[in-house]
């Protein structure tokens, strides 16, 4: 009895201490994952923060022996997003050390952040150097204004290989790496910090996607949402009266994403019909199950519809408006559906895919893969093409901060042939990581 | 007390372990569905609904719009109506609106005859290969809809909060006749009525089209000039909309004397005024006339087809009176002067001098002279035996 009692007691104070340590680590900035370069995420973009965060990039380099700059059309093969930063070696003297400040407003006004969730998890990114010069370099984080502030090791030390592949380095937040417990994350103030040694002019590194990751899982979160009113809805549907007998039109719905775990270089979401088979990628009459409605589906950044600036300056349009061109290749009709309510009319960004259902995944070719991917790390599929993965940033018109940046899927269909029937499918949204 | 520490820190490492461990689900499944029915009801919308018809032209014009979709097809949408002795029903047929497996909204509009005593509507849309049976109903399958044979329409207006009166002439196509009395425009409280008359007869030159009187039955109440009703007229079905003319008379004794059209609406055949008077307003059609719309279309009479009333002689056209013309035999010698109409705008020469006798067979030289634009106009005429 008296063990029961004693067990019954530590129960309760470990719940307590639980809310306790909890609820005093409530200002830890980020949720699972925080992004600091990265495009994946939400929190900190790509150094465009928020206020709330009270996060800036404070890329200080004494005497200016570094440079601390961004990618552009040249840099090759960015493999998250579509941005990434390079340090560029400038001179062979110097004092320097490039950090990743929480100051809000300038340098000087730096104001510490508590993350001691991230005990137990790490610091991620990915890096990507043909200059070995780069591995005597120091990453790490910096606690406090102590010398011993500064908790990095260098990239060789991490199992960076410099061949000018990209690799992903991690961080350990614990004892492996001179932080001792939580408490040494109570107010960091570098959250992301990297001094190149080796000096030798010219000599750069790529880096991208670093982000905290705390200890286990995370989450992801697919949310099916009226375009209405933003409230969860139970089905994607159609206002049968306006859409029957009509070309490509948009349903009443959304899936909206919500990533808060760390991904892997081979993660994506896919998604497919799953009305067992290959042909019936669409909506189904549920009386002979014979006659199929095309649908299609399309992945944008913000909730639909919306303006925005592309890379060359042009007004665009992310809208409902569903056209479909046809063409022949090789003796054989095919079709691509765009955005018709773009200024350019033409369908040369095919933004809509469409649907291929899951049962037939196993014979998909490598263009169908197109159709069924829609987030990877590289980004989500704006449009056809291998190439055509973006981030949540896209540089030209970055104006989502206040909104977040959830990811949203769209559906349509056609309804050309629709007779006097009820049609139905089931969508499959798939993570797959390896 | 070792094994209770042990189990304690174990079973906070449990808790906090449990909190940090929120695993994703790696698929979401979600439902897609849309149900077309085989047919969608078809509906009639009749609003708002002709109440009244016009006396004066007597033209019932419904608009009503249906709705039907799915797999319908309709023969025919109907306009049904009581005749005179309100037991015969006449249909007007706005032909097929067959529509196959789309959705439809049709604005069609009616149009009876004239001369109805009374109008007893129903609007329905009518199945093909199913002569009896309707898709839709307006009203309802077994009630018709009353629009009452009316020349005038009455409001009460207060003078704080002013008001409208509508006259409704039955033509749903066009606007209808209103009067927007401000607040504060009146000086007593009192019932407005609107008059759709008869027409008169028109003047030279101009034409009457149409013609409201605007009565309040408070005897002397007056409209303040800064503060005046707008008036909305519709003018009929006038198509020659180049000029109008919209005229004012106290009463049928009085003089007509022109009001300010504000503005001119051909789409709706209205034409709009600010008015400060109760009376008669009327509207014409000022027509431009050219010196050859006044001449005698015919140049040559012969005094044998005048004596048979084959015809009246050399008719000069819109003449009003104060207007003269003057005939000239080929030496300037006056032979007959014209002052009188006929009472239909023109000044005929039949033929005969002044003293009554017949003019000699020959060639004469008309004068019209225009007392209101001060202009003569002359031409030859042949006057043969």
């Amino acid at each position: 009895m008296k063990n029961i009692k004693s067990l019954l007691i530590i129960s309760i104070i470990s719940i307590i201490t639980l809310i306790s340590v909890t609820s005093l680590f409530a200002s830890n900035i980020g949720r699972h994952v925080y992004g600091l370069i990265s495009e994946m995420y939400n929190g900190a973009h790509f150094d465009n923060f928020t206020q709330e965060d009270a996060m800036s990039l404070d890329t200080w380099s004494g005497q200016g022996m570094a440079t601390f700059k961004d990618s552009d059309q040249n840099t090759p093969n960015i493999i998250e997003g579509n941005n990434c930063k390079t340090i560029v070696i400038n001179r062979t003297s110097g004092w320097e050390v490039f950090v990743f400040r929480p100051a809000y407003g300038s340098a000087s006004n730096t104001a510490p952040k508590e993350m001691n969730l991230y005990y137990g998890g790490s610091v991620k990114f990915l890096a990507r150097s043909s200059f070995t010069s780069v591995l005597t370099a120091k990453v790490g984080v910096q606690l406090n204004t102590s010398g011993t502030g500064h908790k990095v090791k260098t990239l060789s030390q991490l199992g960076f290989v410099a061949d000018g592949n990209w690799h992903e380095i991690s961080i350990p937040l614990d004892s492996s790496f001179g932080i001792s417990s939580s408490d040494d994350l109570g107010a960091v103030i570098g959250l992301f910090t990297f001094q190149p040694m080796t000096l030798i002019t010219g000599h750069s590194i790529d880096i991208d996607n670093v982000r905290w990751v705390k200890p286990g899982m995370g989450t992801f979160n697919a949310t099916l949402k009226n375009i209405s009113d933003n409230g969860n809805a139970a089905k994607i549907t159609w206002d049968a009266q306006t859409v029957f007998k009509q070309r490509w039109k948009a349903a009443d719905q959304y899936v909206e994403l919500d990533l808060d775990m760390d991904t892997s270089t081979n993660w994506s979401l896919k998604i497919y019909t799953n009305n067992g088979a290959a042909d019936k990628k669409g909506l189904v009459d549920t009386s002979s199950g014979t006659s199929v409605l095309p649908m299609c589906w399309r992945i944008v950044k913000r909730k639909m519809p919306y303006d925005y600036y592309d890379w060359g300056g042009t007004r665009q349009q992310a809208t409902f408006n569903i056209g479909e061109d046809l063409y022949e290749e090789n003796g054989e009709i095919k079709g691509r559906l765009y955005d018709a309510g773009v200024a350019n009319p033409e369908p040369t960004y095919n933004t809509w895919f469409y649907f291929l259902d899951y049962s037939d995944k196993n014979n998909f070719t490598t263009d169908e893969q197109d159709y069924v991917t829609c987030w990877k790390l590289k980004g989500f599929h704006s449009a056809a093409g291998p190439d055509n993965y973006w981030g949540m940033y896209d540089g030209a018109d970055d104006t989502v901060t206040t909104e977040g940046r959830y990811p949203k899927i769209y559906f349509g269909a056609d309804f050309e042939k629709a007779a006097d029937l009820t049609y139905s499918a089931q969508i499959r949204l798939e993570l797959t990581y390896e | 007390m070792n094994k209770i520490k042990l189990f304690s820190s174990l079973l906070i490492t449990f808790f906090m372990l449990t909190a940090s461990f929120i695993y994703a689900d790696s698929v979401f499944e979600f439902g897609a569905e849309v149900v077309f029915p085989s047919f969608w009801e078809a509906t009639i919308e009749h609003n708002p609904p002709v109440n009244f018809v016009s006396s004066v032209n007597r033209i019932l014009n419904v608009k009503s719009s249906v709705d039907f979709g799915g797999y319908i097809s309709a023969s025919a949408q109907l306009l049904y109506y009581f005749d005179n002795d309100e037991t015969s029903v006449n249909t007007v047929d706005k032909g097929s609106v067959s529509h196959r497996a789309k959705f439809y909204t049709a604005t069609p509009k009616f149009q009876s005859s004239y001369e109805k005593i009374s109008y007893q509507i129903k609007v329905t849309l009518k199945k093909r290969n199913a002569p009896d049976d309707y898709y839709a109903y307006w009203p309802s399958s077994d009630t018709f809809h009353t629009a009452l044979i009316t020349n005038s329409t009455t409001s009460y207006i207060t003078a704080t909060d002013g008001g409208t009166v509508v006259f409704e002439s039955g033509n749903q196509e066009y606007e209808y006749t209103k009067l927007v009395i401000p607040a504060n425009s009146l000086s007593a409280d009192t019932n407005i009525t609107v008059t759709h008359s008869e027409i008169d007869s028109g003047a030279d030159g101009q034409d009457m089209i149409s013609k409201y009187v605007i009565e309040a039955d408070i005897s002397g109440t007056e409209i303040t000039p800064a503060n005046p009703i707008s008036a909305t007229f519709y003018y009929g079905t006038e198509t020659n909309t180049t000029k109008f003319e919209l005229m004012y008379r106290e009463s049928p004794a009085g003089e007509w004397k022109k009001v300010n059209i504000t503005q001119t609406d051909n789409a709706n055949k209205t034409i709009k005024a600010d008015i400060t008077k109760f009376g008669e307003y009327a509207i014409f059609i000022s027509r431009n006339l050219s010196d050859n719309d006044y001449r005698p279309a015919k140049r040559i009479k012969v005094k044998s087809r005048l004596i048979n009333g084959a015809y009246d002689g050399f008719r000069f056209k819109y003449l009003e009176d104060g207007d003269v013309v003057k005939i000239y035999n080929v030496n300037g010698k006056k032979v007959r002067e014209i002052t009188a109409g006929d009472g239909n705008g023109g000044f005929v020469w039949d033929g005969r001098k002044d003293n009554g006798d017949w003019a000699e067979s020959g060639t004469y030289v008309y004068q019209i002279k225009l007392k209101n634009k001060g202009k003569v106009i002359s031409g030859t005429i042949a006057f043969v035996w």
